[in-house]
């Protein structure tokens, strides 16, 4: 059986793909998404004093999260376990886990998976950024080993609500897949 | 184009289906399984307090999925707790509801649950309830004070399957890692 090597891609067009159930995706599928770079459509939500957020996307139903990490100088996300799992791409500057030999530098790709725990730093003079896909349970833990708070997806999204309810910057339904 | 009403199926016989990357599958996937889970063969009823037992199925720590078969042997409860993660479970015998909701799962009652949130198990069935699920990530469990106490993930679940068979000397089934 064959298989191809590369999409058809011959003609700039709109195909009309031949769809039975036409109707119904369109009554009830979830249209996909798109978020912008401007900060009307996510702002940075601070995260701590040398950090913030900019959230992505939230899907309640699996307990998804996306979002970029920024970290403004040299720094530290203090140690935290996850109980799912979470694919990463680094994008500006560099950051690593004290505990792995890797350092994630922009282009560069990581998971983490359920039962890790890890402490992320950046060394670079500018920090970093990361796009993060982030699934579950996510439990910081303060420097004696104490547990502070679990965050997952709902945690994410009241970071992103409360902000935006404190400047009056309208929710985008964008992010809420 | 013509829509589908039911799949071919005249003839009971395997047929090579062509799919192009067959090799791939064969050299990568973990495959399915088939657990018998009617009997202990496959996993053997792990207690879980007095009036409860475990039975595993299915470990993924790819995914923090596990599945098992819970069985509250008579009246009784298994205390609040909060899932972080989407639950699946069928009612197979005996009946079961919680404090929270105004319905009853009878045998072959489908139970869905979804992040965020807690609730309390009970069952008031002289029998108690045998329920199956197929659930993803955490559940922090919480005592009568809201005090919480501990997590079940995809680990605990292992842990208590693996701890007791090398307690009893049952040997570890490699079908129930994914």
């Amino acid at each position: 059986m064959g298989t191809m090597k590369a999409p058809p891609s011959g003609a700039y067009k709109i195909v009309d793909v031949p769809e039975l159930y036409g109707s119904l995706i369109k009554a009830k599928g979830i249209e996909g998404t798109y978020v912008g770079a401007s900060e009307a459509e996510s702002p940075w939500v601070p995260f701590g004093d040398n950090a913030a957020i900019r959230h992505l996307a939230f899907d309640v139903r699996d307990n998804v999260y996306v979002n970029i990490l920024w970290i403004k100088g040299p720094g530290v996300i203090g140690t935290h376990k996850h109980r799912g799992r979470v694919w990463a791409v680094g994008l500006e500057g560099s950051f690593r886990y004290l505990e792995y030999d890797w350092v994630c530098r922009a282009g560069e790709f990581i998971t983490e998976t359920p039962g890790t725990a890890h402490t992320l730093v950046t060394d670079d003079p500018n920090g970093m950024k990361a796009l993060f896909h982030m699934q579950g349970a996510n439990e910081f833990y303060d420097e004696n080993g104490n547990h502070v708070e679990t965050l997952d997806v709902w945690w994410f999204m009241n970071h992103y609500e409360s902000y935006c309810k404190e400047h009056g910057i309208a929710i985008n339904p964008q992010l809420y897949l | 184009m013509a829509t589908v009403t039911a799949p071919p199926s005249n003839l009971a016989k395997i047929v090579n289906v062509p799919f192009a990357q067959r090799a791939l599958v064969e050299k990568y996937s973990p495959g399915g399984r088939y657990i018998d889970a009617e009997s202990d063969v496959d996993s053997p009823w792990v207690p879980f307090g007095d009036n409860a037992a475990i039975k595993h199925l299915a470990f993924d720590v790819r995914t923090g999925v596990f599945s098992n078969i819970l069985w509250v042997k008579s009246a009784g409860a298994i205390g609040t707790h909060l899932h972080r993660g989407t639950i699946m479970m069928v009612c197979l015998e005996g009946s079961v509801r919680y404090l929270e909701y105004d319905w009853v799962a009878s045998p072959g009652g489908l139970i869905l649950e979804v992040p965020g949130e807690s609730h309390t198990l009970v069952t008031e069935h002289p029998q108690g309830v045998k329920l199956f699920g197929w659930m993803q990530g955490p559940i922090e469990f919480y005592d009568s004070d809201a005090n919480f106490v501990f997590t079940a993930d995809v680990w605990w679940f292992m842990e208590h399957y693996e701890n007791y068979c090398k307690e009893q000397g049952i040997p570890i089934n490699k079908k129930l890692y994914l």
